[in-house]
C-alpha cells in the first residue's frame, strides 16, 4: 500500500486539486501533520537525541580521561550509568520511547565497559573477543527489549566479530573471499530467521531492518559471484546465487510483497551480467558498445518488470 | 485503482475540495529504490560507453576542445533521446550516454585547469545539467554534485560557511514549498533530494577539512586558509533554523507575535546555539524536521543517516579535544531532556506523553 502522500502527489501534479485548495487537501489527508502530531514527534525526538547525546558524552569523557582518572572511578562511573539505564528501563517499562532509549544506552555503555576492561587489564584478548562478548552480554536485553534497532545493533556486533576473527586468524590469498562467504551465510540465515519469526512476533515487522539484512546478504553474494566470474574461481557461488535469486523472487513476489527486495535482485543480476560481459568480451570497440546497450536494456527491462509487478499488486 | 486512492478521492470530495468522478490514470509511481537501481545501472552502462568512446577516439580525446565538443554532443544526444522516446530502454540509454558525456567533460576540466577554476567550472557545469536535463535522476545526481562542488569551491575561497548556509537554505526552501508549484513538483523534489544528500556529504567533508590540513594542502595547493569567522556560519544557520520554524508555524495560523511562536523561536535559538558546537547535528535535525513536515519518510531516513554520520565523524574532529566534545554533547543532551521535561509537563497531555 503506497503511503497517502504518494497517492496525493499525482492528484496535485495532474491538476485535479485547485491550487488554492492544495494546503487544505494536505491537511485533511494528514500529509501535513497536525499540531498534536508535531508535539508528539518533537517529544520523541528530544528524548532520543537527549539520551544518545548523553551516552556519547560519557564515551568521549571516558576516552579523554583514561590516563587521569583512577581505575575504580572509571569502572564505577560506567557501571553506575549502566545501572541508571537499566533502572530507567524498569521504571519506564511501559513508555514506548524511554524504555528503548534506556536499553540502547545500556547496551552501548556495556561496550564501553568491556573496552575499558580490556585496556586496563591488558588481558591480551583479541579485539574480536571484545565484540563477541559484548554481543553475548547484551543478548538478554535484546530479547526482552523487542526492539528491532537493538537486534540490528546485535547483528552488527556479530558481523564485526566475524570480520575481526577472520582478519586475526586467517591470512590467506583467499581471505576476502572466505570472509564474504561467511558473512553471506550469517546474514542470510539472520534474514531467514527474522522473516519466519515476524509472523509470530509482529514487532519484528520493521521493513527497514529486514531490508538492511537483505542488503548485507545481497551485497556479499553479488561480490562472491563477481569474484568467481572475474577470477575464474569455483562456480559454486553461481549456483548459490541462482538459488538466492529464485528464493528472493518467490518469497517477495508472492508471499511477502516487497518491491525493494525485487529491486535488489534485479540490480544484482545487472551487476553480474556486467561482470560477465567484462570477462567474455575482449573489450574492443564493438564489444564495449554492445555491453553498454545490453546493460541499458537490462535496466530498462528491470524497471518495466518492477512497474508491472507494482501495477499488479495495486489492482 | 487501489481502495486507498478511492478513499482519498472520496475524502477530498466530501470536503468539497474536488468534484466529479475519479480520473483513471495508468501512471505508476516509480519508487526510490527502483530509481537507485536505474541510476546505478546507468552508471555501469556509462562506464562501458566511456570505454567505447575511449577506444574509438583515443588520441583525439587528448585535445581539450575535441573532448569538450564530443562530451557536449553526447549529452545533447542523451537529452534528445529522453525527449523523443518515453520508453525505459531509451531512457536508460540516455542515462548511459549523458553520464559518459559528463564524465568526459569533467575529466577534461580537471586535466586542463587547476585550483579554484576547476571547482568553479565543475559546479557551474552540474548546475546547468540540473537545470536543463529533463530527467529526475539527472536532477538528483546533478544537484548533489553541484552543491557538493560548490561547497568545495567556497571552501577554497576561505568562506565555507556561506556555501553550507546557502545549500541548507535552498534545501529548506524547496521542501517547505514542495506543493506550491504543482507543475514543477517533480523537478523540485529531485533537486531537494540531491541537496539533502549533498548536506550529508558536506557534513562529513567539513569534519575532514577542519581536522586534516595536510589533506587540504595536498589536494588544493591554492588553498590559503579560512578567513571567514565561524560565527558567521553559525549566525546564518541560526537564521535558517528560525525561518524553518516560522514557515511551519505559519501553516497552523500562528502569528509572529503569538506567545506560542515566540517560545518556539526561543527554544529553536537555544537548541541551534548548543547544537552548532556538534558539527552537522543541526543540519541533520533540520532534514529530519523537513521530512516530517511533509510526511516524507525517505527524507526523514536521510535525516537519521545524516545524524549518524555526523556523530560518528564528530569523534574524529581534531580541532577540539575529546573533553570539549564530551562537554558539548552533555550540555546538548541535558538541554534536550530539559526541554522534553517542560514539554511533557506544560504542553502535552498524559496520552500524548505516553505516545511520545
Amino acid at each position: 500500500m503506497a503511503p497517502i502522500r504518494d497517492q496525493l502527489i499525482p492528484l496535485i501534479e495532474e491538476g485535479h486539486i485547485p491550487k488554492e485548495k492544495i494546503d487544505e487537501a494536505l491537511s485533511i489527508t494528514k500529509v501535513f501533520p497536525n499540531e498534536k502530531d508535531w508535539l508528539v514527534f518533537i517529544g520523541q525526538l528530544l528524548l532520543w537525541l537527549g539520551g544518545i547525546a548523553i551516552a556519547f558524552a560519557v564515551m568521549f569523557f571516558i576516552a579523554y580521561n583514561l590516563d587521569n582518572i583512577g581505575k575504580f572511578v572509571q569502572f564505577g562511573a560506567i557501571e553506575a550509568l549502566i545501572a541508571i539505564s537499566v533502572f530507567t528501563y524498569w521504571k519506564f517499562y511501559n513508555h514506548p520511547i524511554a524504555s528503548k532509549v534506556s536499553l540502547l544506552s545500556a547496551s552501548i555503555l556495556l561496550g564501553v565497559l568491556l573496552a575499558l576492561y580490556g585496556i586496563t587489564y591488558q588481558t591480551g584478548a583479541d579485539t574480536w573477543q571484545l565484540f563477541f562478548t559484548w554481543a553475548m552480554l547484551i543478548t538478554p536485553w535484546v530479547i526482552i527489549g523487542r526492539f528491532p534497532a537493538l537486534w540490528i545493533v546485535w547483528l552488527v556486533l556479530l558481523n564485526t566479530t566475524i570480520i575481526l576473527y577472520q582478519s586475526t586468524f586467517i591470512s590467506s590469498y583467499f581471505f576476502l573471499y572466505d570472509l564474504t562467504k561467511i558473512l553471506f551465510i550469517f546474514n542470510t540465515l539472520a534474514l531467514l530467521i527474522w522473516e519466519l519469526s515476524s509472523s509470530k512476533f509482529t514487532w519484528l515487522n520493521e521493513r527497514w531492518a529486514v531490508r538492511l539484512l537483505a542488503l548485507g546478504s545481497g551485497t556479499s553474494i553479488t561480490w562472491l559471484i563477481m569474484d568467481a566470474i572475474l577470477d575464474d574461481k569455483n562456480m559454486l557461488s553461481a549456483l548459490i546465487w541462482v538459488v538466492w535469486i529464485v528464493s528472493f523472487y518467490f518469497f517477495y513476489r508472492y508471499i511477502k510483497r516487497d518491491l525493494f527486495m525485487l529491486s535488489e535482485i534485479a540490480l544484482s543480476s545487472i551487476i553480474v551480467a556486467a561482470s560477465f560481459l567484462l570477462k567474455v568480451t575482449n573489450m574492443n570497440i564493438g564489444s564495449a558498445f554492445v555491453a553498454a546497450m545490453l546493460i541499458a536494456g537490462m535496466s530498462a527491462g528491470a524497471a518495466f518488470w518492477l512497474r508491472n509487478i507494482q501495477k499488479g499488486w495495486q489492482s | 485503482m487501489s481502495i486507498e486512492k478511492q478513499n482519498i478521492w472520496q475524502t477530498l470530495k466530501q470536503a468539497k475540495i474536488i468534484e466529479g468522478e475519479e480520473p483513471k490514470s495508468d501512471m505508476i509511481k516509480t519508487f526510490w529504490h527502483t530509481k537507485i537501481l536505474l541510476a546505478i545501472s546507468g552508471w555501469v552502462a556509462a562506464l562501458f560507453f566511456l570505454l567505447f568512446l575511449g577506444l574509438l577516439f583515443s588520441s583525439s580525446l587528448e585535445t581539450p576542445s575535441v573532448a569538450l565538443i564530443l562530451g557536449t554532443m553526447i549529452i545533447i544526444g542523451g537529452i534528445a533521446l529522453l525527449q523523443m522516446f518515453k520508453n525505459d530502454f531509451y531512457e536508460n540509454l540516455a542515462f548511459a550516454m549523458s553520464f559518459a558525456g559528463q564524465a568526459l567533460i569533467i575529466y577534461t576540466i580537471f586535466e586542463n585547469t587547476d585550483g579554484k577554476t576547476q571547482w568553479i567550472l565543475t559546479s557551474l557545469f552540474f548546475a546547468l545539467i540540473t537545470l536543463f536535463v529533463p530527467s529526475y535522476i539527472h536532477r538528483v545526481v546533478g544537484s548533489f554534485l553541484a552543491a557538493s562542488t560548490f561547497s568545495i569551491t567556497l571552501f577554497l575561497f576561505g568562506i565555507p560557511g556561506i556555501g553550507n548556509a546557502l545549500v541548507i537554505f535552498a534545501t529548506a526552501f524547496l521542501w517547505l514549498h514542495e506543493f506550491d508549484y504543482p507543475k514543477y513538483m517533480s523537478a523540485q523534489r529531485a533537486v531537494g533530494y540531491g541537496l539533502a544528500l549533498a548536506l550529508i556529504y558536506i557534513n562529513i567533508n567539513g569534519s575532514i577539512f577542519l581536522s586534516y590540513d595536510f589533506i587540504i594542502q595536498d589536494m588544493f595547493y591554492t588553498f590559503n586558509g579560512i578567513w571567514m569567522p565561524a560565527w558567521i556560519e553559525e549566525f546564518l544557520i541560526g537564521v535558517i533554523a528560525l525561518y524553518v520554524a516560522w514557515q511551519i508555524l505559519k501553516r497552523y495560523g500562528h502569528k509572529i507575535t503569538d506567545l506560542h511562536t515566540l517560545s518556539v523561536f526561543v527554544a529553536t535559538m537555544i537548541l541551534t546555539a548548543i547544537s552548532l558546537e556538534v558539527y552537522g547535528v543541526i543540519t541533520s535535525i533540520l532534514i529530519l524536521l523537513l521530512g516530517f513536515s511533509n510526511s516524507n519518510r525517505v527524507l526523514m531516513g536521510l535525516g537519521i543517516a545524516s545524524l549518524l554520520f555526523s556523530v560518528s565523524s564528530y569523534y574524529y574532529l581534531l580541532n577540539i579535544t575529546l573533553l570539549g566534545k564530551a562537554q558539548n554533547l552533555l550540555i546538548l543532551g541535558l538541554v534536550l531532556l530539559a526541554i522534553y521535561w517542560l514539554l511533557s509537563h506544560f504542553v502535552l497531555t498524559d496520552k500524548e506523553v505516553k505516545n511520545a
